[in-house]
């Protein structure tokens, strides 16, 4: 057997082959967002609001809530994301793919949140992983608390994973990271099922192919 | 045979084991102590300590400590192979290796690419480095307890020589 051969892409950026997940020489993009910033508006009338960031860890990001007066906690979910047991050798008797590992249970008070930040986390669970920490969610997110969460769309391209800075209310940096992390893509049916705890209060389909969700929990 | 001609090398007075009176020792100071050797103290990788650890002088820890850290005037640095499990108080604290517990300093927490922090942060100014991991709360703030331990300066008012008006 032949063993392939890992080509860097010709041009920093591109991905001419979808099953490349590493892209070194990426830069980072910098897109705009309206959730981020209506989710901001929301929350505008709250004394200190409380956010839970469960995305990749941004030092700037800690920073720049806690200058717009939030109170800042931060459990990154990605990195701590134990990787898939191996599948065991297929065998006639047994079938059954085998179970994801458990996620760690969101150990704060219930209804602490104002807001949560998921950014694209959900891309790299498996549904019954992506269940329980929505589960985990709803307990710790305050009646009406909001959730802002990214799903890549795009079947045909896998890009890298990204780290997330917030440069304004309205525009994101994408920063890609030299890491491969199989990402899942939904369908609009499957994230409406994800949030069934949930109302929608924006989904919108960006140019770089993401979809942003920002969703409220619902009362009581 | 017998040397009776011998006579014995100049040897160097004994010198006393313990400073004598006119001689006063050089004060138990870490920062003169620091200036001397040029370095900081460090609790080295194979050191355990549990308990209580508290200092006036800059700190590097490389081994295990669980209780609590004390360093109010002084930074901490926990070193690569450093384990923390305790709550810490200092002016300025470095983070390479891992620590579990409360971080609260006076002027910054920094927690570099390697670092890893399990616990609450309290500090004016944080930094975090790509790659490092934290979980926990952040406060930028002041703690008010450590402006509490400092005295307070009372300022005197400054007394200002009169100008004479001189008669030519």
């Amino acid at each position: 057997m032949i063993p392939e051969l890992q080509l860097s892409p010709s041009r920093p950026g591109t991905l001419k082959d979808p099953s490349n997940h590493f892209v070194p020489t990426a830069a980072a993009q910098i897109y705009p967002t309206g959730n981020l910033q209506r989710l901001l508006r929301m929350l505008s009338g709250i004394s200190k609001p409380h956010v839970l960031d469960l995305g990749r860890l941004s030092g700037s990001n800690i920073e720049w809530l806690i200058q717009k007066g939030f109170k800042v906690y931060v459990d990154d979910r990605i990195t701590t994301l134990k990787p898939a047991p191996p599948s065991p050798p297929p065998s006639r008797t047994e079938k059954k793919k085998p179970a994801p590992a458990p996620l760690e249970p969101l150990e704060y008070d219930p209804a602490l949140f104002d807001a949560v930040l998921c950014w694209d986390i959900f891309d790299y669970l498996v549904e019954k992983q992506a269940q329980d920490l929505i589960a985990g969610i709803l307990k710790v997110l305050k009646p009406k608390g909001l959730l802002l969460a990214f799903f890549y769309c795009n079947r045909t391209t896998s890009p890298p994973p990204v780290r997330y800075r917030i440069l304004q209310a309205d525009q994101l940096e994408y920063k890609p990271l030299p890491q491969t992390l199989p990402r899942r893509i939904y369908e609009n049916r499957e994230i409406q099922e994800l949030f069934g705890g949930f109302d929608t209060v924006n989904s919108c389909f960006l140019k770089n192919q993401m979809r942003e969700v920002l969703v409220q929990r619902q009362q009581g | 045979m017998w040397n009776w001609n011998y006579e014995p090398e100049d040897r160097a007075a004994p010198q006393p084991r313990y400073p004598m009176e006119g001689n006063p020792p050089a004060k138990n100071n870490p920062e003169s102590r620091r200036e001397k050797m040029g370095q900081v103290a460090i609790i080295g990788q194979s050191i355990q300590i549990k308990g209580e650890l508290t200092g006036n002088e800059d700190l590097t820890i490389d081994g295990t400590v669980e209780g609590t850290i004390e360093l109010k005037e002084n930074s901490l640095t926990v070193g690569p192979n450093g384990n923390i499990k305790a709550d810490i108080n200092a002016k300025k604290v470095t983070i390479i290796g891992e620590v579990q517990g409360n971080v609260t300093a006076e002027e910054t927490v920094e927690i570099r690419e390697t670092g890893k922090l399990r616990g609450n942060i309290v500090a004016p100014r944080l930094v975090i480095a790509d790659g490092a991991f934290f979980k926990g709360s952040v406060e930028m703030e002041r703690k008010p307890g450590l402006a509490k331990d400092k005295p307070h300066r009372e300022e005197k008012p400054v007394s200002r020589p009169e100008l004479l008006a001189v008669k030519p």
